[in-house]
């Protein structure tokens, strides 16, 4: 069981739960995104700005195509193989979750250049993971997490 | 030692991030519509468009494994998904 901080963040319109994380590939660290966390998205997914910014990761298409559609835009989701979602817990360890990562790619430029969002930790995450988020103390909210 | 430099990431992304959301407001009549690239709770780097934004970056050897990226949006506009 994991404590894992995390923010009432306010850049977007209203507070989201944001949760930093730490990615790693097969040839180690990526680097940190901004994941929300989104108990209303099926899936845990990145978004392709993610992949301008880590351009040593590349996404394949599924056969049959995969689509998503978020806020109206439709996504279509394409697999960057197994990564690590590195999260730091209220005891400052580090702990490490291999996931099958999934981007989700727009073909509507207008999206794709306009969609702040880097990752979205959904339902399968949290279920994964017997996810509790613990609003208890606004100040300090928290997400356990079972590893 | 890898642990512990980690950890200070952390520290580092959380904190550029807490304080992005704390100033928010008093960004966005200079930047809304803009991405920022924030570091050490300062922004670093804006531009309206993201690519651009990571190419200056690049150019001026800004590590954008720490580096919190972020669209400040108009204040009008509310992200729901």
């Amino acid at each position: 069981m994991a404590a894992i901080p995390i923010l009432l963040y306010n850049a977007y319109g209203g507070e989201r739960l944001l949760v930093p994380v730490s990615l790693k590939d097969g040839e180690g660290r990526l680097g940190f995104v901004k994941a929300l966390i989104d108990t209303g998205a099926p899936n845990t997914m990145l978004f392709e700005n993610v992949l301008e910014k880590f351009r040593r990761l590349k996404a394949v298409g599924f056969s049959p195509p995969k689509y998503s559609t978020l806020g109206g835009a439709n996504f279509e989701r394409k697999t960057i193989g197994n990564i690590t979602i590195c999260l730091r817990d209220d005891a400052d360890n580090v702990i490490e979750i291999e996931h099958e990562g999934q981007v989700g790619v727009s073909y509507n430029p207008q999206v794709a250049k306009s969609n702040p969002l880097e990752m979205i930790l959904g339902l399968d995450f949290l279920i994964a993971h017997h996810a509790v988020i613990d609003l208890k103390n606004p100040a300090k909210p928290v997400l356990v997490i079972t590893e | 030692m890898t642990q512990s430099l980690e950890i200070s990431d952390f520290d580092s992304f959380t904190n550029d991030l807490r304080w992005l959301s704390d100033n928010i407001e008093t960004l966005r009549p200079e930047y809304h519509n803009r991405y920022v690239l924030v570091k050490n709770c300062k922004i670093v780097l804006s531009d309206s468009n993201y690519e651009n934004l990571l190419n200056a970056a690049i150019h001026q050897k800004i590590e954008l494994a720490t580096a919190v990226i972020e669209r400040i949006l108009p204040a009008n506009v509310q992200l729901l998904l």
